[in-house]
């Protein structure tokens, strides 16, 4: 079986396919292609981004008490993708390419600094102390 | 901090002010060295190493280069290894203001011919260097293990090491103090420009551009491979130099060239299947890096095996090198980090508990990508003027204006940013 690491950061490459693919919709103007993107996208991202805190977290929490400092960073920076995926809906709906554009590049840097994090530091902890069977069952498998 | 609990310094990243000081100052000072080579005209490209253009160049890989670098690396050593430098502030602002003076002073010492001066100025940049060593390996230390940036890093801070070695050795000599003789000016250059510079821009785009670009990572051996080549041959070149063997020294100097056109090489592969299609500024500013820095290695390559070329060749490597690669480089990724450390602080203060509702201005709401694009093509005129002025010496006054204004209107608009990131937490309070 795969290891945390694998396969979250599988779930990270996946996000990233949805996400530069409504970007690039949305930046050629494409707003129906756009608006179907990026509701595959937020999907995709609030099925990793719950894996990890109703699952992940807890567990490496509770195998090293000393991982609560920066899980705690992680589950901020969570919030704030959520609020700039919602701003992208807001863009969409309001079919304001700069606006959208920007929320985007935000959201990637973001997104990108944080999942370097999880990548370098918590997963390779977690694939330490835990087993692959902590994620439970791959989420939303055959709707993605 | 226990050995095992390494590289979990997620929740210390540094306070705005650490890294940001660095990035904001560092464009103003490689302004100045343009306004000095345009100030010396067609002498800054036919008598290189002469006290004047030394002091040019050295305000720009002092002050601009090697002063972004250490602010980017207090930023970046949280994120890439999980790490942190040892009392951040403190070393952020002595290393800053050190960074800041010294090369005008050691610039002054060597334009105006005052050894006073050049040795005042030596040694603030070496205590502003050995700090500077110091602190980053310790804080390499509290990484995680394993990471080709971390080692990259590491190997460029102990590249730092050596070339500030090297480089004072070279100063003592230019003052007459008895020192062994040896080329220890050209040692300082090697192992500033191809570790230091090489080794660090080599290891940060292994992170940053799968990143940004969502780019398929760089295989392994595309990471340790030139690594491991570029180490080699600037250590035999060094070795061979010392021992009197010309043709081993070409030879080692050829593998960490090579080492870094096989990276140029790979990361223009990496862009060309790039996942995100958007180009924005950054891209375009890595690309010109990659490009900028196979032609440098070509210059270098006519300069080596031509002596008698002219001193064309070498100075067209040099700003290649310099303001084309790493220059380019460091332009990328400001337009990405300064936004970002403003929006992150904006966010900061603006939602200090989830459930605060104020709006926080996004990354092109600080420096919209326009301005960024405009700031970017005169860059790219600038450096190819510079490099021009290899073959028509005449246009190095007007290559050096040139970069002035590009070089002050990256200052300006990262500026602006810093500004309009205040204004927004302003008019929210």
């Amino acid at each position: 079986m795969a290891g945390i690491g694998e396969i979250l950061g599988g779930e990270h490459r996946r996000c990233d396919e949805l996400f530069a693919a409504a970007e690039a919709a949305a930046g050629a103007g494409a707003w129906e292609e756009a608006a179907a993107r990026l509701e595959d996208f937020r999907a995709a991202l609030e099925r990793h981004l719950a894996r990890e805190e109703e699952r992940l977290f807890p567990a490496l929490e509770a195998a090293e008490p000393q991982a609560r400092g920066p899980t705690g960073v992680m589950r901020h920076e969570h919030r704030q993708m959520r609020a700039l995926v919602a701003e992208l809906g807001e863009a969409l709906a309001a079919r304001d390419r700069e606006r959208y554009l920007g929320a985007a590049e935000t959201l990637l840097v973001l997104m990108q600094q944080h999942n370097a994090k999880e990548e370098h530091v918590l997963y390779p902890m977690s694939d330490r102390l835990l087993e692959p069977e902590t994620l439970g069952a791959p989420p939303g498998e055959g709707d993605a | 901090m226990l050995a095992g609990m390494a590289g979990l310094a997620l929740d210390r990243a540094p306070p705005l002010g650490v890294p940001l000081r660095f990035l904001l100052t560092a464009p103003f000072l490689a302004a100045g060295a343009g306004l000095a080579v345009a100030a010396l005209g067609p002498a800054a490209v036919t008598a290189r190493l002469a006290g004047p253009a030394v002091a040019a160049a050295h305000l720009y890989t002092l002050g601009f280069v090697t002063m972004v670098m250490c602010g980017a690396l207090l930023q970046l050593l949280p994120v890439v290894g999980g790490g942190t430098v040892p009392a951040q502030r403190t070393v952020a602002a002595v290393v800053h203001a050190l960074l800041a003076v010294s090369p005008l002073v050691l610039g002054a010492g060597l334009a105006l011919g005052t050894p006073a001066a050049t040795a005042a100025g030596a040694a603030l940049a070496a205590a502003a260097l050995a700090v500077f060593c110091a602190a980053g390996l310790a804080g390499v230390r509290t990484c995680a293990r394993g990471q080709d940036t971390v080692r990259a890093i590491g190997l460029a801070l102990v590249a730092l090491a050596l070339a500030l070695a090297f480089g004072l050795l070279a100063a003592l000599a230019r003052a007459r103090w008895a020192v062994p003789a040896a080329p220890w000016g050209t040692f300082h250059q090697g192992w500033m420009l191809l570790g230091w510079v090489g080794a660090l821009v080599m290891g940060v785009a292994w992170q940053v551009v799968p990143m940004f670009q969502m780019t398929p990572p760089y295989p392994p051996a595309a990471r340790r491979v030139p690594l491991a080549a570029l180490l080699a041959g600037l250590v035999g070149w060094s070795v061979a130099r010392a021992a009197g063997s010309a043709p081993v020294a070409a030879a080692a100097l050829g593998v960490a060239a090579l080492a870094l056109a096989a990276f140029a090489l790979a990361t223009l592969a990496l862009q060309a299947r790039r996942r995100r299609r958007l180009r924005d500024a950054t891209l375009d500013a890595w690309r010109l890096a990659m490009l900028a820095l196979l032609a440098a290695l070509g210059c270098g390559l006519v300069a080596a095996v031509r002596p008698g070329a002219g001193p064309g060749w070498a100075w067209a490597a040099g700003t290649l090198y310099l303001a084309g690669f790493a220059g380019s480089a460091i332009t990328g990724m400001l337009y990405k980090i300064v936004p970002f450390l403003l929006w992150l602080h904006m966010h900061r203060r603006l939602h200090p508990r989830p459930g605060a509702t104020a709006r926080v201005p996004h990354l092109r709401e600080l420096l919209p990508e326009a301005r960024a694009r405009r700031q970017l093509r005169l860059h790219a005129l600038a450096v190819a003027l510079l490099a021009l002025a290899g073959a028509w010496p005449a246009l190095a006054r007007p290559a050096g204006l040139v970069a002035a204004v590009a070089w002050t209107l990256l200052g300006v608009e990262l500026a602006r940013a810093a500004l309009a990131a205040r204004r927004a937490l302003a008019a929210a309070a």
